[in-house]
């Protein structure tokens, strides 16, 4: 338990420790956004004739939700409990919408593409990495070796960008951007469905190439290590069948040094999800990143990090949390005394 | 299945009038690997018989081919190894019908030449007729598994029945001093070396096979251990009537537990012999220097007399009788003419011309521990 809530804590740390750094760069910078927004400010006034450098202040804070007259630690400090008792992440600029609401519209596009293309990326891996095991050495596994290593040489976002240029724009298989037809009324019908399915097919189909590549030999080395173990060969002598040595020997150990890849992934992903969603023009919370990064937008930046960050560090926590209930050697703090 | 009368071939010598219970019987037994550099022997045309009831210890060192002739008993030989020859199993007639307890179904053959099943046939006859107890017993379970579904999976695999069978690992685990509810709910891991060991002897049991094939049981485990588990196993043959045989390369651990020993050198047996006999005057000269190599507490590292030579390459064994290159006695007949094993006593023999030569060149002295018979 106190693993846990020690784990727990670390987690809180990083995650706070990781926005510190993101809200202080922003102010260090020289150049920054906020004095950019300033400049913007007093020009504006300028023109108008005097300028009211307590006014510019105070519209800078309304806009950017920071005031840069306080110290970095003092305005941390506003920012994080504007999050914690008000639930208050900042207003975009560029939108005229509050951070929370735009992010958290797009998360559920990108949390989407996300999981369907880990989890059919790492489900490809796996097979493949254990048919490559099975026949290994044959003429199946150097086929596979090599395609393999040609779908990891070729960068995701390359990948994309031909996907898209040829499927989308040439043939026209697939729209080219956009989370879901115009045309049909959201909500739970077949077509509204089928159609987000047609719109996110491409970023999913680019996002599992991410993942398959690497996966897959990985799964094939560990899973070679296996086939030669002693306990498989003694399993096989007591006549176990082979479906289960697939299973519950072979497939399930092999997975588990891969388990924690697959989880902080996650985190990867979404962050890989900026360049994704862009190319495709999704617009998940990757994308809303990304324009706001364009455009200055600082308080959906500062959102948009947190988001990212949360999920990271989630995933670590989760991969760390879960990996004792896979493996049972792993098991957190001396549960059980050995004898 | 036409065989030789099992007690002719391998034991000349034998008593006519008593002929003995054969539980397996291996002739001209070789296996061969094809390597670069050519083909690779290392089980040579060997021959043994297993007497039932009995614990027979084949001893060698490493590299000798004895963990290739525990895996023929089985037709366990991995790829790319090919093993050729006959290995025939005698089921107890005493026994009759009332072995029901897996799926092997001997038909009415009263002998069951092991190459010749098939692949289903062979799942059967492993593990309810012959089974294995693996060198390295650490790494023998499934780290991901509890104990019991190491049971239930071996038990299920043979389609016996299960609370009949785990009812036998009781007693077993009770005959192997194990406590069966602490060990059965434990992942691999929390286990110690010697608890994992027995429980993998258990394992082994579990279909109460006749025959239980022991590759380097103890190799992994401390001097104590070792002893504990070399006395449970004499209680364990006698409690469960099992043939044991026991694959070591410690010449002396099992001085005091075998009934016979078979000695290997070079992918062959050199000799064999009732453990009495060979430990206290071995004919053959391989098995004299080993002996004579034993280190003991008694004589100083210097006196330690070790086996000059390096062992034979299994690519390029050497013409003639393979241990002439090391041997003292050895002449220009060594070098030409390989010798078949050949009474030399009642119950000893040894594939040596010279064996009078060897007793008087090689001399050893065994600390009286390791040759008394004091389990």
């Amino acid at each position: 338990m106190r693993y846990y809530v020690r784990r727990i804590a670390q987690s809180v740390f990083t995650l706070l420790s990781g926005l510190f750094l993101t809200y202080a760069l922003y102010r260090l910078i020289p150049g920054s956004p906020l004095k950019a927004i300033m400049a913007n400010l007093i020009a504006q006034q300028q023109r108008r004739g005097e300028v009211d450098t307590e006014q510019v202040a105070r519209m800078a804070e309304q806009m950017t939700g920071i005031n840069p007259d306080e110290p970095i630690i003092v305005g941390f400090f506003n920012y994080v409990s504007g999050i914690v008792l008000r639930g208050d992440f900042g207003t975009s600029i560029l939108y005229q919408d509050p951070v929370f609401d735009i992010l958290f519209r797009a998360m559920p596009w990108s949390i989407f593409l996300s999981v369907y293309g880990i989890m059919l990326g790492f489900t490809a891996s796996i097979l493949v990495g254990v048919l490559m095991a099975w026949h290994e050495g044959s003429k199946l596994d150097s086929g596979l070796t090599v395609l393999v290593l040609s779908v990891n040489a070729i960068p995701y976002y390359v990948g994309a960008i031909v996907m898209l240029s040829l499927l989308a724009f040439q043939w026209g298989l697939f729209p080219t951007g956009g989370r879901a037809p115009r045309a049909v009324a959201p909500g739970f019908n077949v077509q509204f469905m089928l159609g987000i399915l047609h719109h996110g097919a491409l970023p999913i189909l680019s996002t599992f190439l991410l993942g398959f590549g690497a996966g897959s030999l990985g799964m094939r080395a560990n899973t070679v290590r296996i086939v030669g173990s002693d306990y498989l060969r003694s399993a096989r002598l007591r006549g176990v069948s082979s479906n289960r040595i697939l299973t519950r020997y072979l497939t399930r150990n092999a997975i588990l040094p891969l388990y924690t890849g697959l989880v902080v992934g996650i985190g990867a992903l979404f962050a890989s999800n900026v360049i994704t969603e862009y190319i495709f023009q999704y617009q998940g919370a990757g994308w809303f990143l990304f324009e706001s990064v364009v455009n200055q937008d600082y308080p959906l930046i500062m959102g948009s990090f947190l988001f990212f960050g949360t999920v990271t560090v989630l995933g670590i926590l989760l991969a760390d949390l879960t990996y004792g209930l896979i493996d049972p050697r792993a098991e957190t703090g001396a549960t059980r005394d050995t004898f | 299945m036409a065989i030789d009368q099992p007690g002719t071939t391998g034991t000349p010598d034998a008593d006519e009038d008593e002929p003995e219970d054969i539980v397996m019987s291996v002739r001209d037994a070789r296996v061969s690997f094809d390597m670069a550099r050519g083909q690779a022997w290392v089980l040579n045309d060997v021959d043994l018989d297993v007497r039932r009831n009995e614990i027979l210890a084949v001893v060698g060192e490493s590299g000798s081919g004895k963990s290739m002739f525990a895996s023929a008993l089985l037709d366990a030989v991995e790829d790319p190894g090919v093993l050729a020859g006959d290995v025939t199993y005698y089921p107890d007639e005493a026994a009759g019908e009332s072995q029901t307890i897996g799926s092997f179904d001997q038909g009415l053959d009263d002998s069951v030449d092991v190459l010749d099943l098939d692949s289903d046939e062979l799942q059967a006859f492993r593990w309810e007729k012959v089974s294995m107890v693996f060198q390295g017993a650490m790494n023998s379970f499934n780290p991901t598994m509890k104990i019991k579904a190491h049971f239930h999976e071996t038990i299920q695999a043979h389609n016996a029945v299960l609370e009949e069978r785990m009812d036998h690992v009781r007693k077993l685990f009770d005959a192997l001093y194990i406590d069966f509810d602490r060990v059965m709910t434990s992942y691999p891991h929390e286990l110690s070396g010697g608890i994992k060991q027995r429980t993998l002897i258990a394992l082994a049991l579990v279909l109460e096979p006749e025959v239980l094939v022991m590759d380097e049981p103890t190799a992994a485990l401390d001097l104590l251990m070792q002893r504990s588990i070399i006395s449970m196993l004499r209680n364990l043959r006698d409690e469960f009537d099992l043939t044991i045989v026991f694959i070591t390369h410690d010449l002396p651990l099992v001085g005091g537990l075998a009934d016979r020993i078979a000695v290997m050198y070079a992918f062959e047996f050199v000799e064999v012999g009732a453990t009495r006999d060979l430990m206290k005057n071995a004919a053959h000269p391989y098995t004299r220097s080993l002996l004579r190599s034993v280190p003991s507490i008694n004589s100083d590292v210097d006196e330690m007399e070790p086996i000059e030579g390096a062992r034979p390459d299994p690519v390029n064994i050497p013409t003639g009788c393979s241990f002439h290159p090391r041997c003292p006695v050895a002449d220009d007949r060594c070098e030409i003419e390989d010798p078949d094993l050949a009474a030399v006593e009642d119950d000893l023999q040894a594939a040596c011309f010279y064996t009078d030569q060897a007793r008087e060149k090689i001399d050893y002295t065994l600390e009286d521990e390791s040759t008394e018979d004091d389990r």
